[in-house]
């Protein structure tokens, strides 16, 4: 996935002032940088959120363009993002629409619904996601942290070629941090799986190991680097302070 | 029959309808302004054998996209031949809208009588109490 | 002249013979001739009694209920009725010289919807109004020896007047009497049509009742008027109507559904109403609750231009329980004017009211309702729950709710919240690679899923499929 020279704007601001960013198959690239500097609306923008504009710049999946792609398009081309505030839609039964979505990536596959329930069954156990989770209304009444593992069960239904992780580290505690982040790291190497995680801190970056790591600041990138960085930052800070 | 009557997208309004008093209170908040927003609390409290007619509506016309309109009405009935009719109503002419109105009747409980007479009020102190902060509640939010 | 020759009903051919054809809901006897008749008057309806060989006192019912009739003003409130004529309707012969109807009247858009829908050919006509009867004589037949054996009677109202007049004199009318506004009133001097079921004490019904199941009865009459009498500690569901458009040349739909459930009894009465945009839908519903007894009211309006329908519950008896789920979808042209009602008159009684609507495409969605807890009513409480969704600008959604409380010992709560399809959850489905169409139609779904689980599932499958055709617009 390749980002080049991306200039978005969101409510007529300027959001983003020329991003560069690429991201190859089964590589794991870290973006780090405070509260405002663009990291989640880099996120939006390359999902083709309907509120950000992009003025600039370019978006490309496996050669193709996103930009003038609706959200459906990028996800039918391999794209998914997992949100940092996951919808809750009610009504919509989570076990139901996770079959709707797997009949929909996967239409050449034969699996009957109860292989496929069972399956999930087993995906969700492994990432601490409660049964009876999955009776209820998508994301309806749930925690912030079963929220997230929800959007990593989608994750596995949805077999994707490149994953964005929002900060999928907000609001976990350590144990559930840790199952997600394996899993992610088991998918990224097995499947070749790109990954673009969000992320504060450092945590993460423990169980998924990154090969690139980035800096955002005020709508640009402004380091780059390896694994290392992402100490340095950790220990040294942004150079704003910013609440959670 | 006490007739009052209010316009306006925003207001709080408390009423203490007494003894044998017959009360109408009807608000009327009209949207017809991209983007306006609104919230209508009313509380009251209805004593014995008096009469409360609460009507309510939000209007939310054509124009009126983005519009953010609430109605709350609370009722406390605390006589004994007490009485009230809520009638919240909304008419909406646009989709890009977030309303909402709530009604509620409801009465003072035994057990919360029971609970500020075991500290020492009368019968009569307690239920006064409970009016207070029934009426005061928005000082909570 | 001809009447019915046996009392027994498990021969459904044999009963088939005696009625001869069976249209519009009540027997064509070979050997007289009736011409049909435009309008309203009294010898319409004296001729209606002739032709069902009705006993003196539902002729005399029926008359009086047409003076009544005459005498009441149209509704003040609710939708525009101003268009009725009931000058141009025919309240029972239909004229069948050269208008006979073919497939190739049956609208377009109509034909279309039972193709997405994947409706069987044989069902096709009945529903386009083709062929006046579904043929489940076999079906019929056994589960009438079934009934039979139990004690349950379920048949058509003509039948009933004839077979149980006694049970009969004694409810009907008693709980909506013509006076009680101006279409039962016209129901009351025309009525035609409906089903009577009565349930013994103790029997529950362990499978729900369709109207198809009645031989020789349209999928649904104009002025039909249907009686349920569930006795002490029984429980019947008893379901009517179908999801799939039904095309109707009457213009005219009002229909009057009486019941009564006994102490510990329990009725469920389901209604999916889909009639074609030229229908005006005027319909009363109320039941009569007693101790302990629960009625669950589950209402779907899809179609017709305009209905007004408002299923009621008197709470007569203590612990009294009533509900009413009500679902309403307005697109075009169409006004859906529909609530509910719970009278709380014995203490401990509750009440529930549900209500989804959508407005779409210019359509219009009212909610009008009313929860009146008497004094005497001790400890009863009331929720009412509207939501409403409008899909675009051109939409409109009403709400209308009248809540009355004389007894201070009960609680009442009413939510009501409108709101349109979130872009956020839009995005959020269609990142997932769902199209814009397709998501849509699920945060429908979702948003009336409370509702629709409550139906039996060949109805919520199509009605689900019914209204994302709607969303796209394929479907008029």
């Amino acid at each position: 996935m390749e980002i080049s020279n991306l200039k978005v704007k969101i409510d007529k601001k300027k959001i983003l002032l020329g991003v560069d960013l690429s991201i190859a198959s089964g590589e794991v690239v870290a973006v780090m940088g405070p509260n405002g500097s663009g990291k989640s609306s880099m996120a939006y923008s390359l999902m083709g959120h309907p509120k950000y504009e992009v003025v600039e710049g370019e978006m490309k999946l496996d050669g193709k363009v996103l930009n003038e792609m609706s959200p459906d398009e990028r996800a039918n081309a391999g794209l998914y993002l997992a949100n940092q505030y996951p919808m809750a839609i009610e009504g919509l039964g989570s076990s139901r629409f996770l079959w709707q979505l797997y009949k929909k990536r996967h239409p050449d596959k034969r699996s009957s619904i109860i292989e496929f329930k069972k399956w999930l069954a087993l995906q969700a156990e492994s990432l601490g996601l409660k049964k009876e989770l999955l009776s209820r209304g998508l994301n309806q009444d749930f925690s912030g942290g079963e929220k997230k593992k929800m959007e990593i069960l989608q994750m596995m239904v949805f077999s994707p070629k490149y994953v964005i992780l929002d900060e999928i580290d907000s609001g976990l505690d350590v144990d559930a941090l840790e199952k997600i982040a394996k899993t992610v790291a088991k998918v990224a190497k097995e499947m070749k799986v790109g990954v673009l995680v969000i992320t504060h801190y450092n945590r993460i970056l423990k169980y998924l190991k990154a090969d690139k790591v980035v800096v955002f600041e005020n709508g640009v990138v402004t380091k780059r680097g390896d694994a290392k960085l992402a100490e340095e930052v950790e220990n040294k800070g942004y150079s704003k302070k910013e609440d959670e | 029959m006490k007739k009052l009557s209010y316009k306006g997208r925003s207001m709080v309004k408390t009423l203490r309808v007494g003894s044998g008093e017959q009360v109408s209170l009807a608000t009327m908040s009209v949207y017809d302004k991209p983007r306006q927003r609104g919230e209508v609390v009313i509380k009251a409290v209805v004593m014995d054998g008096a009469f409360l007619d609460l009507s309510g509506i939000i209007k939310i016309k054509k124009e009126a996209h983005l519009a953010e309109a609430f109605l709350r009405q609370k009722v406390l009935l605390v006589g004994d031949k007490a009485r009230a009719e809520a009638k919240p109503e909304l008419e909406i002419e646009t989709d890009e809208v977030k309303a909402s109105h709530a009604a509620s009747v409801g009465r003072i409980s035994e057990e919360e009588i029971f609970y500020l007479m075991g500290r020492g009020f009368s019968r009569e102190e307690a239920i006064e109490l409970i009016i207070k902060a029934f009426l005061g509640e928005e000082d909570e939010n | 002249m001809s009447k019915f020759v046996s009392k027994k009903v498990e021969e459904a051919s044999e009963v088939k013979k005696t009625l001869g054809e069976y249209k519009y809901g009540f027997a064509m006897p070979e050997n007289n001739v009736y011409k049909a008749e435009k309008g309203l008057n009294e010898k319409v309806v004296e001729k209606i009694s002739e032709i069902k060989d009705e006993s003196e006192w539902m002729r005399e019912f029926r008359k009086k209920s047409l003076e009544i009739f005459y005498k009441k003003e149209m509704p003040k409130w609710g939708a525009d009725l101003s268009e009725i004529n009931f000058d141009e309707i025919y309240y029972y012969v239909k004229p069948s010289n050269g208008q006979e109807k073919s497939w190739d009247d049956v609208p377009k858009e109509i034909k279309e919807t039972y193709d997405r829908l994947g409706i069987p050919e044989a069902e096709k006509e009945h529903l386009g109004g083709i062929k006046a009867q579904y043929e489940s004589e076999v079906v019929y037949g056994s589960l009438m020896e079934r009934f039979k054996k139990q004690g349950i009677v379920f048949m058509g109202m003509d039948e009933a007047l004839k077979e149980y007049p006694e049970m009969v004199k004694e409810h009907f009318g008693k709980l909506i009497p013509p006076s009680d506004n101006k279409f039962a009133a016209l129901n009351s001097a025309v009525w035609s049509g409906g089903s009577f079921i009565y349930v013994p004490k103790g029997v529950k019904v362990d499978l729900p009742l369709q109207a198809y199941f009645r031989i020789n009865s349209p999928k649904m009459g104009q002025f039909e008027r249907t009686l349920i009498i569930v006795d002490e500690g029984a429980y019947v569901h008893y379901v009517e109507g179908c999801t799939a458009p039904i095309y109707s040349v009457d213009s005219l739909h009002s229909a009057v559904v009486e019941i009564y459930v006994k102490k510990g009894g329990r009725c469920r009465y389901t209604t999916i109403q889909n009639w074609s945009n030229n229908v005006y839908n005027l319909v009363t519903k109320r039941a009569r609750v007693e101790e302990e007894g629960i009625m669950e009211w589950i209402d779907g309006n899809l179609g017709s231009k305009i209905t007004m329908k408002y299923p009621a519950v008197v709470l007569a008896g203590r612990k009294a329980h009533g509900e009413v789920l009500s679902i309403a979808v307005a697109g075009k042209g169409q006004h859906q004017d529909a609530g509910g009602k719970c009278i709380h008159m014995a203490p401990e009684t509750t009440s529930r009211i549900i209500s989804k609507s959508i407005s779409m495409r210019g359509g219009r969605s009212s909610y009008r309702g009313l929860i009146n807890i008497l004094p005497g009513a001790k400890n009863s409480r009331s929720k009412v729950v509207c939501d409403a969704l409008i899909l675009d600008k051109e939409s409109r959604s009403d709400t209308y709710p009248v809540n009355k409380i004389g007894e201070k010992e009960s609680i009442l709560e009413h939510e009501a919240t409108v709101s349109k399809i979130g872009e956020e959850q839009l995005f959020y489905l269609m990142s997932r690679g769902f199209s814009e169409e397709e998501a849509e139609a699920m945060i429908v779904n979702g948003f009336m899923e409370e509702i629709v689980k409550e139906l039996p599932m060949e109805y919520s499958v199509e009605l689900n499929r019914l209204i994302a055709l709607q969303m796209e617009g394929s479907v008029g």
